[in-house]
């Protein structure tokens, strides 16, 4: 049974003392972010661990060969799979009916990563298409929440976009109506086609002087902050999610609820994740550079062994 | 897919309305005195929605809200459905229904209206909210949105103030107020649902890319059309009260 | 519903007597004060809404779609959606499954015929907003529900319209398909007001002792004896005439003397329930309230 995340009143009240003071228990600003980790697996594509604090998420890509729909046949198939079991939390719990709390949540993060790549467009499907209405790629993303301290949203989106931008597929050549798809080892396998790199940034909402006030009051005082832990999360009045580019398009934003919001703040908001997702998609870029020549190609690393012998 | 010229060089859109301008908008309360406790219609253009309210209530009445048993003792259970026919749309689609968008939109707007429902009143009860979508031509969430705005008030429920949602899009750098399923189609689009009379914003939800200077353009003229939905929404409830009240004296 | 002993036998008494008293005091052959329009669904080529006091509400739309088909049995499909109930259920199925039947079974085929190889399919859609809670568990809603979805979509099916078939009937050697008037002014109605023909209209009748009575309230069908169900076209009773359960307590057998008061009771008031309803879906565009 999932046990409900309890905060006690002396706690939430510190917390909110302190956010008012413009200080946070990890000793970030408001609208600081937690440290990006991105570790990418040395020894196989599309495997990448990310972790934002203490959350922590693994995603793999992984490819096959398919029919494509009968009513697209020049695009291949994209999926986004997730699931949030127990393992990051004791909170979660696999399988639970379809009105709880905890499957709203988890149906909201799955549809916010859909949209914020895969109908955005940030992978290419018609790149996917090998022969047209008959045969195609079916590129699938799996994500794994292994550890839960607030903001899988934001965390889960890198995941699967760095994921996807790491991945090689391997090459392939249409001989007649065979495909001859080659190894690893005899041929470069080719990188999937990125057209984009979304970043989510999550913003939290804090009222200090209470629920009441925002509805009736005309101040705009709310406390706004970025990234938060899931004691922060637990105590947000309300939440809204952007999903920016490097090319100042939003590719998605949802405010569902929550403290009401000015629209001069929103765009603020707007501002400041755009900035955030320059850092983030430079960040990211470098490292996948980094790592790009740190793996040889096929060839070279056979000659290695070779050399070694 | 044929190319449409959705918005004239003379500013003319695809059904004749300028880029600022709302279609038809008609609601009515109390449409459903017996079934429920608060009922409305709400036709914007040619989309169609019936809203039924239930509660607010000791129990869920039927089965199909089942693992919300627990009641809150902070604040009520909202339990949101949207029923969408097969016949709602142009194109007779039959759909899941567990259909995943239309989850998504219940989720959000359970969320939306959970901060403006005065909730303290409503402590360990059920408030149950039913729509059903009889024809949609655009603007599902905002139409849904401003329905139940309506059905509550008429179930008697206590809100902050209303919430009145529009869905905007753009063309080419010019905004579009209001899309219907031609433009919906082809334009990405926001929808916005604002507080009362302010400036403030409930809901937001885009699904579509956007390029971001021209958010601010989108949600200014967004709020405009809401406060002109709220207006007209406030003209039916006055209408309606001052009817119940002619008839008590 | 659970009516105590003295309830349940003073009802039966006042159903049993000579003279009918029924709980709402309503004649034996009335039926409940019904409402209904048409023409407001603009994304349908049919629709009506029939709702009665007892707050069901049903919304019919009927859809036409132009498939090439042999098979004329796949040219009606009648879907029920009830809200509350999953799609699956039995209550849904079984309901879908009756109306299909009964329509089938007396539908002009010609209406629906386009040229020699096109067909019309149609798609009636059935939403059954809200049930009353007490009247969700008992088993017996289904064939109350069945003369109020009949009704409904028979007023759905007067008024749809169809566009008019530009390209010719016949198209035995040439391969082609239908064109139609892009003008909605000129489309045609799917049953003609010249011709004879009238979808299938369903009556539910309740028996008590000699006594047969129309349009059986709750409280009523908790101590009717029996029940038919009788399909009633152009002045005629027409198949199904089948006996329905409608009561838990007391299923006693029927003389042939109540089937035949029955029949006559629905020969008698189906003509005017008839005409009512062609009263209704002549009415354009209008919100139009009858009672009968």
């Amino acid at each position: 049974m999932a046990r409900d995340f309890d905060i006690s009143t002396n706690q939430s009240t510190f917390v909110l003392e302190a956010l008012k003071q413009n200080i946070r228990l990890d000793g970030r600003k408001l609208l600081q972010m937690r440290d990006l980790d991105i570790h990418i697996s040395p020894d196989e594509y599309g495997y990448v661990e990310v972790s934002l604090g203490k959350t922590k998420v693994a995603c793999r890509v992984s490819s096959e060969i398919t029919k494509p729909y009968e009513d697209r046949p020049f695009e291949g198939l994209f999926q986004i799979k997730s699931e949030i079991s127990p393992i990051c939390s004791p909170f979660f719990e696999s399988g639970l009916t379809s009105n709880s709390k905890q499957s709203n949540d988890e149906l909201l993060i799955s549809r916010l990563i859909e949209k914020a790549i895969r109908r955005s467009g940030a992978l290419d499907v018609e790149s996917l298409c090998i022969i047209a209405g008959e045969k195609c790629w079916s590129v699938r993303a799996d994500l794994q929440f292994l550890d839960y301290d607030g903001n899988f949203t934001d965390i889960s989106c890198i995941a699967v976009i760095v994921a996807l931008m790491h991945y090689r597929k391997p090459d392939l050549e249409i001989d007649g109506d065979d495909i001859v798809l080659f190894n690893v080892d005899q041929r470069e396998p080719t990188p999937l086609s990125i057209l984009h790199i979304p970043i989510c940034i999550t913003f939290q909402f804090y009222n200090p002087n209470g629920d009441v006030e925002n509805v009736k009051g005309d101040s705009n005082d709310e406390l706004i902050l970025i990234d938060s832990t899931l004691l922060e999360e637990k105590i947000s009045l309300g939440s809204m999610t952007l999903t920016l580019n490097k090319n100042k398009e939003l590719c998605q934003m949802i405010k569902s609820g929550g403290l009401n919001i000015d629209a001069s703040v929103i765009m603020n908001c707007c501002i400041l994740a755009n900035k955030l997702v320059d850092e983030l998609t430079d960040k990211i870029q470098t490292l996948l550079k980094i790592d790009a020549l740190s793996r040889k190609s096929g060839m070279e690393r056979e000659l290695q062994v070779v050399n070694d012998r | 897919m044929s190319r449409l010229e959705l918005y004239s060089p003379e500013g003319i859109r695809i059904d004749g309305r300028r880029f600022n301008e709302l279609r038809q908008f008609t609601s009515q309360l109390n449409t459903h005195p017996n079934v429920s406790d608060g009922s409305s219609y709400v036709q914007q253009g040619n989309s169609k929605v019936i809203c039924l309210v239930q509660g607010p209530m000791e129990s869920l009445s039927n089965t199909n809200a089942g693992g919300a048993s627990k009641l809150d003792h902070n604040g009520p259970i909202l339990s949101i459905n949207i029923n969408y026919p097969p016949f709602a749309n142009n194109v007779r689609k039959k759909r899941m229904r567990n259909d995943r968008r239309l989850q998504e939109l219940c989720v959000v707007l359970k969320r939306c209206f959970l901060k403006t429902i005065v909730s303290k009143n409503y402590a360990r009860t059920v408030i149950e909210v039913n729509i059903t979508v009889l024809s949609m031509d655009g603007g599902l969430l905002a139409c849904c949105c401003n329905a139940i705005t309506l059905a509550l008030i008429d179930a008697g429920i206590a809100l902050y103030d209303y919430v009145s949602a529009i869905s905007i899009g753009l063309y080419n750098q010019i905004p579009l107020l209001d899309m219907n399923t031609l433009e919906e189609n082809d334009l990405s689009f926001i929808t916005i649902g604002v507080v009362g009379d302010s400036d403030k914003l409930n809901l937001v939800l885009c699904e579509d890319k956007l390029p971001l200077d021209n958010l601010e353009a989108l949600i200014s003229l967004g709020i405009e059309g809401c406060h002109r939905i709220k207006q007209l929404m406030d003209e039916q409830v006055r209408l309606v009260g001052t009817d119940l009240l002619s008839k008590k004296q | 519903m659970v009516l105590s002993p003295a309830e349940r036998s003073y009802i039966y008494d006042s159903l049993k007597s000579p003279d009918v008293a029924r709980t709402d005091s309503r004649k034996y052959n009335q039926f409940r004060p019904l409402k209904a329009t048409c023409y407001f669904l603009p994304n349908s080529n049919g629709s009506s809404r029939i709702f009665k006091a007892d707050s069901l509400e049903c919304i019919t739309s009927v859809k036409a779609n132009v498939i090439k088909t042999k098979d004329l049995s796949q040219l009606i499909n009648v879907e029920v959606d009830i809200q509350g109930q999953r799609d699956d259920s039995p209550l849904c199925q079984d309901l879908s499954t009756f109306l299909t039947k009964s329509l089938i079974d007396s539908f002009d085929v010609k209406t629906l015929q386009l040229t020699d190889k096109f067909y019309y399919q149609l798609f009636i859609d059935i939403v059954i907003l809200s049930i009353p809670a007490d009247f969700q568990n008992s088993s017996y809603t289904l064939y109350s529900l069945i003369s109020l979805t009949s009704m409904g979509t028979y007023l759905a099916l007067k008024t749809t319209r169809l566009p008019l078939l530009t390209s010719s009937t016949n198209d035995k050697e040439i391969e082609e398909e239908p064109s139609f008037s892009d003008d909605w002014e000129s489309s045609t109605y799917l049953i003609s007001k010249e011709s004879n023909f009238k979808p299938t209209l369903l009556f539910i009748v309740g028996v008590v002792g000699n006594n047969v009575i129309i349009d059986p309230s709750m409280e009523e069908e908790e101590v009717l004896e029996h029940g038919f169900c009788i399909g009633f076209n152009n002045n005629k009773i027409v198949p199904p005439v089948q006996s329905v359960m409608l009561s838990t307590v007391d299923g006693k057998a029927f003389s042939q003397s109540t089937l035949f008061k029955a029949m006559d009771m629905v020969k008698e008031i189906g003509a005017p329930v008839v005409e009512a309803l062609d009263a209704i879906a002549d009415q354009e565009f209008d919100e139009f309230d009858s009672a009968f």
